[in-house]
């Protein structure tokens, strides 16, 4: 692990100092002292960050984050340094986001090099994207490669869960976000995650009058929060935003510690999408269990197909500058 | 969300034993990978056909360095632990999102 000097801290009474990256605001008192999310840690009167590096190098396409209704096709050079505030029982890519959790995971990362990052994405034509694991730790990171090349498009995959003042700092440097809401219940999220949901509603509010584009992904997880009343209660928090916010309803697949439980059955996803667009939910999406016409966008207005997507990418986009070809209708977006 | 493996570099016997409640050997040595890609091997019809998601879907191939078995599964921990009692030295693995 490489550490390196972060910001988002501030001194205190008593040579403490406050972390001001997540709700979580760790105090740290010892030299070393190692936060919540376990890779940001004091060293003398400063913080420290280990989140300059990545475990993986992918370059993506921007349907999988996923990120329908952001230039579609796109290509997504993705970062991933280990760690999370959160600890979401779910979690699937738990041997990364879990690390300084669980013994038997490692440090996996390699430090970045900003300017080659920078060189690769260009020549690929590509954006960068943080995903895989808590985007906000890589806070600096991010601000770095924004103030580093303005020509380069920064999008998360983040779970939304970051102060007010680091959000504010990182608005002007992203383009596009996907924005994990497991549900509204605040006793529900502190379970499912051991964090609260407050501050991710907040997020997910100002991320969007902020005017970045904004999409929502919410696992729907059997005896969890797959519940009419659950899914009605996020399905209308979204709507009293925009109903033009795409909503993504993921599959659970078992895993981490919910091994125990079933998979989201095609059923119940397929009732979740006639539900939001019963809310009134405009853009709701499913991957893959629902087959293709889970992941294509349709016109709410004349119902003509729009856009037809493969599994992880884009397979024909009928958008003419934005609208539908049939009726005029204006899609929400970043065409 | 999905969950594919493969594992690979080792000529490997054949296993028995996938009972979800029957516990594999656990090797210790075994790393996991991250990798950008892995094919596809269940399918959309696969969800509606088995809706509690027993099942696995594997491909396995001779190469120069020996057996390379591609695991596809809806519930990882089964796949992972019969890849694990193969005891590759490396186990790869595609991430969500």
């Amino acid at each position: 692990m490489q550490w390196t000097k972060a910001s988002f801290y501030q001194p205190q009474k008593h040579d403490r100092l406050l972390c001001r990256l997540c709700p979580h605001a760790c105090v740290f008192t010892t030299d070393k002292a190692v936060g919540l999310c376990q890779v940001r840690r004091r060293h003398g009167q400063c913080l420290e960050t280990a989140t300059f590096a990545t475990a993986v190098q992918n370059l993506d396409a921007i349907e999988r984050k996923p990120l329908y209704h952001y230039k579609p096709g796109a290509k997504v050079l993705t970062l991933a340094a280990p760690g999370c505030q959160l600890r979401c029982r779910y979690c699937q890519n738990y041997r990364l986001s879990q690390f300084g959790r669980l013994p038997e995971i490692g440090w996996q990362a390699k430090p970045v090099d900003i300017q080659s990052l920078i060189a690769t994405a260009l020549n690929q034509q590509a954006m960068i994207g943080f995903s895989y694991s808590e985007p906000s730790l890589a806070a600096e990171l991010t601000l770095a490669l924004a103030q580093a090349d303005q020509r380069l498009e920064i999008i998360w995959k983040t779970n939304g869960f970051l102060t007010a003042a680091a959000r504010q700092q990182l608005v002007p440097c992203l383009a596009a976000i996907n924005l994990d809401l497991k549900t509204i219940n605040q006793q529900q999220h502190v379970a499912l995650t051991g964090a609260p949901v407050k501050p991710i509603l907040a997020n997910l509010r100002a991320f969007y009058q902020a005017g970045i584009w904004l999409e929502i992904s919410t696992p729907i997880i059997p005896e969890i929060n797959a519940d009419t009343d659950s899914l009605q209660q996020i399905a209308a928090t979204i709507y009293a935003i925009s109903p033009d916010i795409p909503w993504h309803l993921l599959r659970f697949t078992p895993e981490f510690q919910l091994r125990h439980l079933p998979p989201t059955s095609p059923a119940l996803l397929n009732q979740a999408v006639q539900m939001a667009h019963q809310v009134g939910l405009k853009y709701v999406y499913v991957e893959r269990a629902l087959g293709p016409s889970g992941r294509n966008t349709g016109c709410p207005q004349c119902h003509r197909e729009l856009i037809s997507r493969t599994i992880w990418g884009i397979q024909h986009n009928r958008l003419n500058q934005g609208h539908c070809p049939d009726c005029g209708l204006k899609i929400p977006g970043r065409w | 969300m999905v969950s594919k493996y493969r594992a690979g570099g080792k000529t490997t016997k054949s296993v028995r034993g996938s009972q979800p409640t029957k516990p594999f050997s656990k090797n210790n040595m075994t790393q996991y990978q991250f990798v950008e890609q892995l094919p596809d091997l269940i399918q959309p019809e696969d969800y509606a056909d088995d809706p509690q998601g027993y099942r696995l879907r594997f491909q396995i191939k001779t190469t120069p360095e020996g057996v390379e078995i591609l695991g596809d599964a809806m519930r990882p921990i089964t796949l992972e632990k019969l890849l694990e009692a193969l005891e590759p030295n490396q186990i790869e693995q595609m991430l969500c999102g």
